[in-house]
């Protein structure tokens, strides 16, 4: 598994090279979240500057024949001046993005095997995320999660919103369990105009129906990115001392001996994350892994990748990491 | 083979402990917390050398030790066949039983008997048995030596007719003499008259043991050690019981004219509050006079004021508790007796403020009990009707005629009392000396005038003496305020039958008594009348003289209130007295002699030819206290208590004791630890040359 994460490091893409990262231990001794946030974007602006990418803003889309009923709001009086015809000017939709952050804060999430949990990195990453998208005028919502749906605010773009969701997402990790269908369940009920969907988790818990949950959303229109925060060790599983294991959310305990059961614990978490893998790659979904020890850059560059799949050009000219990463590996 | 103390066996168990040891799964120490087990599975524990027995040689060792070690703190002992049948030893039990009054109530008696009946059934013909019933004091039913003597089936039916013939009278409770009497006589029974093995006596003790139970006299006891006490405490099923006496004293109810004080006791253990108090007559019919209503939280008590009705003898009734035995408090009163106290001397005196006899007619000598009044009297006058009953002092200051001289001579033999008060200056003594030289038979007695410069006061006063015993306590004991202006000096020769009373700080004689059969002449050497010297308006001349009146009688006054028990001596009389009791039943005695029957309470009639007089016998308060003491006041005392035992729980102790007596013999524990410190020297020896063997190894092939 070493190798996998050697692999998510290579396969970023050339352009990404060329931007200067923060180091995430570095940042997270920051113990303010905005700031932490808006040291992430300031420096993920100052990256993109020479960014091809520059410029997509929403333009003037066509011109069509007025037919009666339409608004006359709408007439292209300038044209009728020039062509005596009646037109009505039609834009690309400018309206703001919705934007809805699922996070899971579970006490799986606390496990930490560096200075600091998941948990504090999938705050910093939704933080960042939430300071990116309210810049751009976004509105941006947050759902935490556990074994239930723990928090939920509506997307607005307000100003004062984001300290709102700052505060939210501070709260403490809690739950005996990860639901992860849940939470998904909810935020389709609730959210009926489309949008983008990130959801932040481990996953570490069985994923038979979250497909069919994430099918349900591709189905309303919304855009899911899936960012799975994992802790180097839960991939490696590099200890040596047979112990016993203490389940963080259940309190389970299991005698294990790590020399044993690593190369079978190996393969049971490759299936694992194939299986989200497939049913991501069915349904279109963006699904990006974040180790803890990875820049956090990585997830606004995610984003942006989403963003743009979500225009009209993203899904032809914009392969996702995913799809990178398949051509790497194989 | 047994053993002393066969729980220890147990510890054997502890053999199990290596094995146990091996077969515990040493779980590792810590956990070590991860995100999710959701792809672990438990690996299955290791196995290691610890799992298997390397060294059974060692194990077997080791296993011996522990058992041997089990066994020896068993305390094995090998029992004799000879010594397997128990001898049966002689039990000794005295019976001790409550006959007070509080054992009148409800069934206690009944209980009583029980109990003895129940340990009669169990008696063995070895056993020696003794019944002591107990109430002030002990009365011994039978001894051990009428156990001895009877045969072994007649032993119980004589205890049993004993018991029978007695029932619980009214006496108190001593509970600490009677304790105290049974072990001093268990202790003193010399050794030769037990029988062959018989065991310390044990005392069953059948009791109410109620507050009012006298332990004190235990303070100061040493228990003797050997004696046991069983106590068999017997309870009521109703608790509340109060009684009402009356506070004042016989005096003060005969003086009263209408209200007396009345103390209404309740029990601490009372159930009831509300009494009413009644009163009756002699034969316990109600009486007109109002009937009182008092309240008395349990445990507490409260004196009532209640107006006795006018009758010479009645019954005070306390209505509303649960016991009736102490509810009756019987009151006697009978008419003062009329006294004269006869003044021989010029009759004219009496009215003269100079004189002594005119404070003697002023002085207020009369008790409830009795009038005095005095009685001037010529010194010619006829004595012939002079008696000590009825005339208890006469006081003289004049020289007497011989008739009357004589006549008072026979007056001091039968127990009179004459005062002789040499109370005026004069030059001419002879008549009086000579009057005094008859009266006394002293030839050798002079009084002579003297001069005294300035005054005279009293010292060397005889403070044991019945004249001047009222003024024994330090704080009445001051005479220096009395000062006598003039004295006459008398004096006898050294005569052992005068005794000097009270002399002058001077060393003339002040006060001097002769005792004649059975009256008593004293002489005075001053007046008390203000021209002679201060005594007659100080304090001290009223019970001066109050204890010459009562000179003779003091020994033998009949009070009117008694209690239960008490031995009454009988008022001074010419002739022979009858004493009846409440039920009737008659007792004739002498002038002075005793009465001690008074063992029922009720009101007692003296009857002789020319006087009826009555005295009332009520209950002690003690005998009221009934709340029942803690079995455990009597251990604080010393008092060894324990239960008696069965025949079957006696000759498992003697076995039991035989056995430590075997075991400290044998001492078969001492072998088996020695065995046990040579296994572990082998095991030790095994054990280090099983180490140093891996090494040895090592270095060879090194």
């Amino acid at each position: 598994m070493a190798d996998d994460a050697a692999t998510i490091d290579r396969s970023m893409p050339d352009q990404f090279d060329r931007v200067s990262l923060i180091d995430p231990a570095a940042l997270m001794r920051i113990k303010n979240l905005q700031l932490r946030a808006k040291v992430v974007v300031d420096g993920f602006y100052n990256g993109l500057h020479r960014s091809p990418f520059h410029g997509f803003s929403v333009e003037f889309s066509e011109y069509r024949q007025y037919t009666p009923g339409d608004d006359p709001r709408y007439l292209d009086w300038k044209l009728f001046a020039r062509s005596d015809r009646y037109y009505i000017k039609r834009f690309e939709d400018e309206t703001n993005r919705r934007c809805h952050l699922l996070l899971d804060i579970s006490r799986s999430m606390e496990f930490a095997s560096i200075t600091y949990t998941k948990a504090e990195y999938a705050r910093t990453l939704a933080a960042t995320l939430a300071y990116y998208l309210t810049l751009q005028r976004d509105s941006v919502g947050l759902l935490t999660f556990d074994n239930a749906v723990a928090e939920f605010i509506t997307a607005r773009s307000r100003p004062g919103h984001l300290h709102h969701l700052l505060v939210g997402l501070e709260r403490a990790s809690q739950g005996n369990g990860t639901d992860l269908n849940a939470p998904l369940e909810q935020i389709a009920s609730f959210v009926s105009k489309r949008g983008l969907i990130i959801f932040i988790s481990d996953l570490l818990a069985p994923v038979d129906s979250l497909q069919t949950n994430l099918g349900y959303l591709r189905s309303r229109g919304h855009d899911v990115l899936l960012i799975r925060i994992l802790d180097p060790a839960e991939i490696a599983l590099p200890l040596k001392d047979a112990s016993v294991f203490l389940d963080l959310e259940s309190k389970r305990e299991m005698y294990v001996d790590p020399e044993t059961s690593r190369s079978e614990y190996r393969s049971r978490f490759q299936a694992h994350d194939e299986q989200v893998q497939t049913a991501c790659t069915t349904l279109g979904i963006d699904y990006t892994t974040l180790l803890t020890d990875q820049p956090l850059e990585q997830a606004l560059f995610d984003l942006l990748a989403a963003q743009l799949r979500q225009g009209r050009v993203a899904r032809r000219h914009l392969p996702t990491r995913h799809a990178q990463r398949g051509h790497s590996t194989s | 083979m047994s053993f002393l103390a066969p729980l220890y066996a147990f510890a054997a168990l502890a053999i199990g402990l290596p094995f146990l040891f091996h077969l515990i799964q040493r779980r590792p120490k810590g956990q070590t917390p991860f995100s999710s087990l959701l792809f672990l599975n438990p690996s299955p524990p290791r196995l290691t050398r610890r799992s298997r027995l390397d060294n059974w040689l060692l194990f077997v060792l080791r296993a011996l030790a522990i058992l041997l070690l089990a066994t020896a703190f068993s305390r094995p002992l090998w029992r004799s066949l000879t010594l397997q049948s128990v001898t049966t030893t002689a039990r000794r039990t005295v019976f001790l039983v409550d006959t007070s009054a509080s054992m009148q109530r409800e069934d206690l008696w009944q209980q009583a008997t029980a109990i003895i009946d129940e340990h009669l059934q169990d008696l063995q013909p070895s056993d020696e048995v003794a019944l002591f019933t107990f109430n002030t004091t002990v009365q011994p039913l039978f001894l051990f030596e009428d156990s001895r003597r009877l045969e072994y089936t007649q032993r119980a039916a004589a205890i049993r007719a004993a018991l029978a013939a007695e029932k619980p009278g009214f006496a108190t409770t001593d509970l600490g003499d009677a304790l105290m009497t049974v072990a001093d006589l268990l202790t003193a029974e010399p050794e030769n008259l037990r029988s062959q093995g018989s065991s310390s006596p044990d005392i069953v003790l059948v009791t109410d043991l109620q507050q009012g139970s006298q332990l004190k006299q235990l303070e100061g006891y040493r228990w003797p050690q050997n004696i046991a006490v069983d106590i068999r405490q017997l309870k009521v099923r109703q608790t509340s019981n109060a009684n009402a006496t009356v506070v004042q004293d016989s005096e003060a109810i005969q003086a009263a004219t209408e209200a007396i004080s009345v103390r209404v006791q309740n029990a601490a253990n009372s159930e009831k509050q509300q009494f009413q108090l009644t009163w009756s007559d002699q034969a316990g019919e109600l009486t007109k006079a109002a009937s009182y209503d008092v309240f008395v939280p349990a445990g507490e008590s409260r004196i009532v004021r209640v107006t006795k009705p006018k009758l010479a003898s009645y019954q005070l009734q306390l209505m509303g508790d649960d016991q009736p035995f102490d509810n009756t408090y019987y009151i006697a009163e009978r008419e003062a007796e009329e006294k004269t106290l006869l003044l021989l001397g010029d009759p004219l005196q009496a009215a003269n403020r100079e004189s002594a006899f005119y404070f003697l007619t002023q002085t207020p000598l009369s008790t409830p009990f009795q009038i005095v009044t005095p009685q001037v009297e010529d010194p010619s006058a006829s004595l012939s009707d002079l008696n000590p009953i009825q005339t208890p002092l006469v006081v003289t200051n004049v020289a007497l005629p011989l008739e009357s001289v004589a006549r008072l001579k026979d007056y001091l033999e039968n127990g009179g009392n004459l005062l002789v008060v040499l109370d005026h200056k004069s030059d001419h003594w002879q008549p009086m000396i000579d009057t005094l030289q008859i009266l006394t038979d002293t030839p050798s007695l002079q009084i002579e005038e003297t001069k005294i410069i300035d005054y005279a006061m009293l010292s060397k006063i005889d403070f044991q003496h019945p004249v001047f015993q009222p003024f024994a306590e330090p704080q009445f004991r001051d005479f220096t305020k009395i000062r006598f202006w003039e004295h006459r000096e008398l004096s006898v020769s050294e005569k052992s039958d005068w005794q000097v009373i009270a002399s002058f700080d001077n060393g003339s004689i002040a006060l001097v008594e002769q005792r004649q059969k059975a009256g008593h002449v004293w002489i005075m050497t001053s007046g008390w009348q203000p021209i002679q010297s201060q005594l007659a308006l100080s304090s001290k001349f009223i019970p001066l003289l109050a204890g010459m009146l009562e000179r003779t009688r003091s020994r033998s006054q009949l009070l009117t209130n008694y209690e239960v028990g008490t031995a009454v001596t009988m008022p001074s009389s010419a002739v022979a007295l009858q004493v009846a009791s409440p039920q009737g039943k008659p007792t004739n005695l002498r002038s002075d002699e005793v009465f001690a029957e008074t063992r029922v309470p009720g009101i007692y009639h003296i009857t002789s030819p020319t006087t009826q007089k009555s005295f009332a016998v009520n209950l002690a308060g003690e005998e009221s206290r009934t709340e029942p003491l803690d079995v455990t006041e009597l251990e604080k005392f010393g008092v060894k208590r324990r239960t008696s035992e069965s025949l079957a729980t006696l000759q498992e102790r003697q076995r039991k004791m035989r056995d430590m007596e075997l075991e400290t013999r044998q001492k078969l524990w001492q072998w088996l630890l020695l065995i046990v410190l040579v296994i572990l020297a082998t095991e030790t020896l095994l054990a280090g040359r099983s180490i140093n063997r891996p090494n040895l190894t090592a270095e060879a092939s090194s």
